[in-house]
């Protein structure tokens, strides 16, 4: 083995070095959800926090999709950005506050607002979580910019790493013991 | 008499004209047929090459893979790998600019040696090294090709000439048994018979030593290479098989020269023909089982005719008019007026399965020249038929002298055209290549429960490549592939692609850089929300 040869070695073992470490300088720039967790079947106020845009280009656009079993979603005010939401029917309509609810919330969408790559920002809404405890569900969202997009839409397949997805979609933990009856709201 | 010599002018002529044009084709490889190599020969590279790739169109068992640098110098080879029809060799890092000889040998799945070389260069074009090196690995290039294409010329002509002349002696025994029954004249056929099972037996004789011959030769291009399990599967090979068929045969068939049983003269012919047809390109054509019946026909039919013809020379040597075997001419005549036909048919046949009547093709060349020499034989044969053989019946010195020429031309074409067909045989017939794909291709499947993905890579080679990728059952909105090696160290490399059409996608100019196992990570939006993932290894 020449000096040649054992210089290629080392170049590609700082390469190797080098890209094990891609992955974990990636995760704290993902889109999340927070709280990370919250109790099944409460009301619970989710925010999306923006923490870049795509390669450089600012965020134009923000999609979020409202899981199944997600209801009385109202998106929070959020100034200089219009908020538009999407219905879909319902399968199982319910009662509350007299009133027959047919359709929810399928995707709420921040639009016209610009936020710069340098800066940081969050989207929230409020919803009456799923009274599923236990159940980790991902609330995927897709982050539109003057070039280029992010799908944050990934959900880690049995036996596959979550940490090694690009793209995951923000999860939320639905704890246990939820405040269902706090409000004296109709459950589904 | 001056027309029938201008005419014999014409016809000497014609097949000298053939056997001169055939000279030209040039030599194609024998059984496999090397498809594709990596580096191309004669490709000019700009970064050195990481290894050498050979694509064959059928398996094929490497013997030798040899890369000689301008100096001569082996370059050592590691990770050689062979699988199925590609066989492939890890080069050096960073080999310097130059010059690059690649030799190769292997055993084809017919057990037949075959080797060939090419040449590369790496850095700036120098064309004349490259002629150079060319020029001189041509010049050392299979000293054994010559001797085995004269051996198995040897080896066709004394085969069918046997069991042609055994045949004729039963035709004349025949006829002289109904000669021999009126009185005429049996003494004297008995002792022509007796001349015939002569030159049989010593024709068996030297084609049973020129069978051994050629086994021997064959062993010998894998000589550096050969040890007691290479010896055992060529033996076990159709190869080896149809060799000791032909042994047998051949021993049975003297057996029968030598006064042996009454079957023995047609269990030998049938065994020394059949031994020819588990060898050469029969066994692997689209339709083994017609291909050989056809080559059984083709190869009984020719032997009629070789020993037939052979036999009529002698007869008319040695009588004068009135021409007493007339009547065993006649005989031989009529039978020949099915026998050739049938064996050209076959022979066309044959020739049409394996796709062969390709003017572009050496193959096709051969076939072609062959056909008309044979064409031309008929010819004579017909004029033979229709005016000598009668005339000859009327008597007259002079037919029977004309027809004795024409007999021995048509004997000199038949040997010409069988040593076409020792050329024909070294060629792999176009069909075969073509049966093979001429690019080989990467294709791997991706399924999900609701749907599937076929991704293919074109030409599957490294450097640039086109990737398509077909999704069916799904809707698809966008594919996003990701290339990486990491045996190699190279990070992926993304592509992001629109469908051309629903569920078609395509991508051209993929540096997949390098050899190895490439991982492909493969992300298909099916909605704006949903997507499916998928890997697929690929090796290059």
């Amino acid at each position: 083995m020449g000096l040649q040869s054992y210089l290629a070695l080392a170049r590609k073992s700082l390469l190797a070095l080098g890209m094990s470490f891609l992955p974990l300088s990636s995760a704290w720039a993902h889109v999340t959800v927070h709280p990370q967790e919250a109790p099944a079947g409460s009301y619970t106020k989710l925010t999306f926090r923006v923490p870049h845009g795509c390669d450089g280009s600012p965020t134009k656009r923000l999609r979020v999709q409202i899981p199944e079993g997600f209801v009385s979603v109202k998106p929070m005010v959020h100034p200089l950005w219009k908020i538009e939401t999407v219905k879909r029917p319902l399968k199982t309509p319910y009662e509350s506050h007299g009133k027959m609810i047919t359709e929810t919330v399928a995707e709420v969408i921040w639009s016209g607002g610009s936020l710069p790559d340098g800066l940081m920002d969050e989207f929230s809404i409020s919803a009456k979580l799923p009274d599923r405890p236990g159940e980790v569900i991902p609330i995927p969202v897709i982050q539109e910019c003057e070039k280029g997009v992010h799908r944050w839409i990934q959900v880690a397949q049995p036996g596959e790493d979550p940490k090694s997805l690009p793209e995951p979609a923000p999860l939320l933990k639905l704890t246990g013991g939820g405040g269902g009856q706090s409000h004296g709201h109709g459950t589904r | 008499m001056s027309r029938p010599r201008r005419v014999f002018a014409g016809i000497w002529a014609g097949i000298l004209g053939l056997l001169l044009w055939t000279a030209g084709i040039p030599p194609a490889f024998a059984h496999a047929s090397l498809l594709s190599t990596f580096p191309e020969d004669g490709a000019v590279l700009q970064e050195a090459p990481t290894q050498v790739r050979l694509v064959f169109n059928e398996p094929v068992q490497l013997t030798q893979l040899q890369v000689l640098d301008g100096n001569g110098q082996v370059l050592p080879l590691e990770n050689l790998v062979s699988r199925g029809e590609a066989l492939q060799g890890d080069l050096p890092q960073g080999i310097p600019e130059g010059v690059y000889l690649v030799s190769w040998r292997a055993i084809s799945a017919d057990s037949h040696p075959v080797s060939g070389s090419f040449v590369f260069q790496v850095g700036a074009a120098d064309p004349e090294l490259v002629q150079a090196v060319r020029a001189a690995q041509g010049r050392k290039r299979d000293p054994l090709y010559w001797p085995l294409v004269g051996v198995r010329w040897g080896i066709y002509l004394g085969s069918l000439f046997v069991v042609g002349v055994l045949g004729w002696w039963r035709l004349l025994q025949g006829r002289s048994s109904v000669l021999g029954a009126n009185g005429i004249e049996l003494s004297v056929r008995a002792s022509g018979t007796e001349s015939f099972k002569a030159w049989a037996f010593v024709a068996a004789w030297l084609t049973l030593s020129l069978t051994l011959v050629a086994f021997g030769l064959h062993l010998a291009q894998l000589y550096p290479h050969l040890n007691g399990q290479k010896l055992l599967s060529v033996m076990l090979s159709p190869y080896g098989w149809g060799t000791g068929l032909r042994l047998v045969g051949l021993g049975v068939l003297i057996w029968a020269c030598e006064g042996g049983a009454a079957w023995a003269s047609s269990v030998g012919s049938v065994l020394v023909i059949g031994s020819f047809l588990p060898i050469g390109h029969a066994l692997t054509s689209e339709y083994p089982a017609g291909t050989m019946a056809l080559l059984g026909l083709h190869l009984a039919g020719s032997a009629f005719w070789l020993g037939g013809l052979w036999g009529l020379e002698r007869l008319l040597s040695r009588e004068a008019p009135p021409y007493p075997s007339v009547g065993i001419i006649q005989r031989f005549s009529d039978v020949a007026t099915w026998a050739v036909p049938g064996l050209i048919l076959a022979g066309m046949g044959m020739a049409g399965i394996h796709g062969g009547w390709d003017w572009d093709h050496p193959y096709g060349r051969y076939l072609w020249a062959k056909l008309l020499i044979v064409l031309m034989m008929v010819g004579l044969g017909a004029h033979n038929k229709f005016r000598l053989v009668p005339a000859l019946r009327q008597g007259g010195q002079a037919v029977g002298r004309l027809l004795r020429q024409i007999v021995r031309l048509e004997l000199v074409g038949l040997i010409l055209v069988l040593a076409l067909t020792s050329f024909l045989v070294a060629q792999a017939p176009p069909g075969q290549e073509r049966s093979s794909p001429a690019e080989p291709s990467c294709q791997e499947e991706l399924s999900w429960p609701e749907g599937s993905l076929s991704l293919r890579i074109l030409p599957c080679r490294p450097g640039n490549n086109r990737v398509q990728v077909e999704v069916k059952k799904i809707p698809a909105q966008e594919l996003n592939l990701a290339f990486s090696l990491p045996e190699r160290g190279i990070p992926p490399l993304r592509r992001q692609m629109l469908p051309k059409k629903p569920g078609q996608f395509a991508v051209e100019n993929v540096p997949l850089a390098s050899g190895g196992e490439w991982q492909i990570e493969v992300r298909l939006l099916i909605s704006d929300f949903e997507e499916r993932r998928g890997h697929i290894r690929v090796v290059l």
